[in-house]
């Protein structure tokens, strides 16, 4: 009984995590890269830097450049956030005003061999939310557009570490300044 | 502009590739992952060396720590994401994990887990774990034997001529104004006289 209640807590966790994942991939990769990125920067990288075992350097050059860390994150997390919205709601108008055309959807229009195996696979007996028959092509074009978009998000992020990183290097040193009383000479 | 790369080859292939196999996609990801933080750290050193508001004696170890880290996790980053990413360690995890979960879309769920599971091990575990591990020493002997005083007593650091050659200027400049250095109230007087 008590060998059958832990099975059952132990496929509910991993059902739990199954349905986080089919939420997590509605955000698209670049998006999740983002968020996992800054996560890691904001929680752990301070903590590895301040308790290194192999850091001989002084504790207050380690604490500011500690500090550098989550002030970093969470000003990069906020303009990605919404920058990366904004243009990714602006290629979705452009794309539903017919301007976007990938040229794999276009020959899988004409010949419906060339829609990628994967594809078929994915939309085979299976519905979409009104019940009707999914429809590869519609799939096959989301796939391509969603692509696209993290492809051109991976381009707005790095163009943005220019204003990101000058910003949160003006931020960091203030709260770092607050933060440590810097009047010592180690 | 746009019409140009929605109907090259080259990014068509792109697209079918990462639609067909799930490990390319991960790859991918990755790649855009060391690119973003590749371009970053050097940004990142090159605004914490100009960065005057950070003590004189903390500078050389931040920009240092800045760039071993960034040369660390670009080749730590690379082979553990993409040992992760690889069918058969991503099909062990999967089926230890969800084999008796139920999904809507078993393809996409697997999809998102190689993606996720690549950019945790390579952008979390590597990049926030083990390159500090690894970055920080390195940091600390690069800081001795490169970041060194010239004779006026100005800190030089390693490829600062690169950086802050012409061609970079007009970006950083508009960004990271440096503070105004107070006019000195002998000279228009001086020339008054």
């Amino acid at each position: 009984m008590r060998i059958q209640k832990v099975i059952n807590q132990n496929i509910n966790k991993n059902q739990r995590l199954a349905r986080g994942l089919e939420k997590f991939s509605e955000q698209g990769g670049e998006n999740i890269a983002n968020y996992i990125n800054a996560a890691g920067k904001f929680a752990i990288a301070p903590l590895m830097i301040m308790f290194n075992p192999f850091s001989k350097e002084s504790k207050k050059n380690k604490e500011w450049a500690a500090i550098k860390q989550p002030v970093e994150a969470l000003v990069t997390i906020g303009a990605q956030v919404l920058s990366i919205g904004l243009l990714f709601k602006g290629i979705d108008k452009y794309a539903a005003k017919g301007k976007l055309n990938f040229k794999l959807v276009e020959d899988a229009k004409k010949d419906a061999s060339k829609i990628p195996q994967a594809i078929i696979d994915a939309t085979k007996d299976k519905l979409d939310k009104a019940g009707n028959p999914l429809d590869p092509i519609k799939v096959l074009e989301k796939n391509c557009l969603d692509i696209f978009k993290d492809r051109v998000g991976t381009i707005l992020t790095i163009g943005l570490y220019v204003p990101i990183l000058a910003l949160s290097n003006r931020i960091f040193p203030i709260i770092a300044d607050w933060l440590i009383k810097d009047n010592d000479n180690d | 502009m746009i019409k140009p790369i929605t109907q090259s080859n080259i990014f068509n292939n792109h697209l079918r590739k990462v639609i067909e196999n799930d490990a390319f996609a991960a790859k991918t990801i990755v790649t855009c992952s060391v690119m973003k933080d590749v371009f970053a750290y050097t940004v990142r050193y090159k605004t914490t060396m100009d960065n005057e508001k950070i003590p004189e004696k903390r500078r050389p170890f931040v920009a240092a720590m800045d760039l071993a880290s960034g040369v660390v996790t670009a080749i730590a980053q690379i082979a553990v994401g993409f040992s992760i990413a690889s069918p058969k360690v991503q099909n062990k995890l999967w089926n230890s994990l969800f084999k008796n979960s139920t999904f809507k879309d078993v393809a996409i769920a697997k999809k998102s887990f190689a993606t996720i599971l690549a950019l945790v091990g390579s952008g979390v575990i590597t990049e926030r774990v083990i390159v500090p591990l690894i970055a920080t020493p390195i940091a600390e002997k690069f800081e001795k034997k490169y970041i060194k005083k010239d004779t006026n007593g100005q800190t030089k650091y390693p490829m600062s001529k690169f950086l802050h050659s012409k061609m970079y200027r007009p970006e950083f400049k508009s960004f990271m104004k440096k503070p105004k250095i107070k006019n000195d109230k002998t000279t228009p007087q001086s020339t008054k006289s």
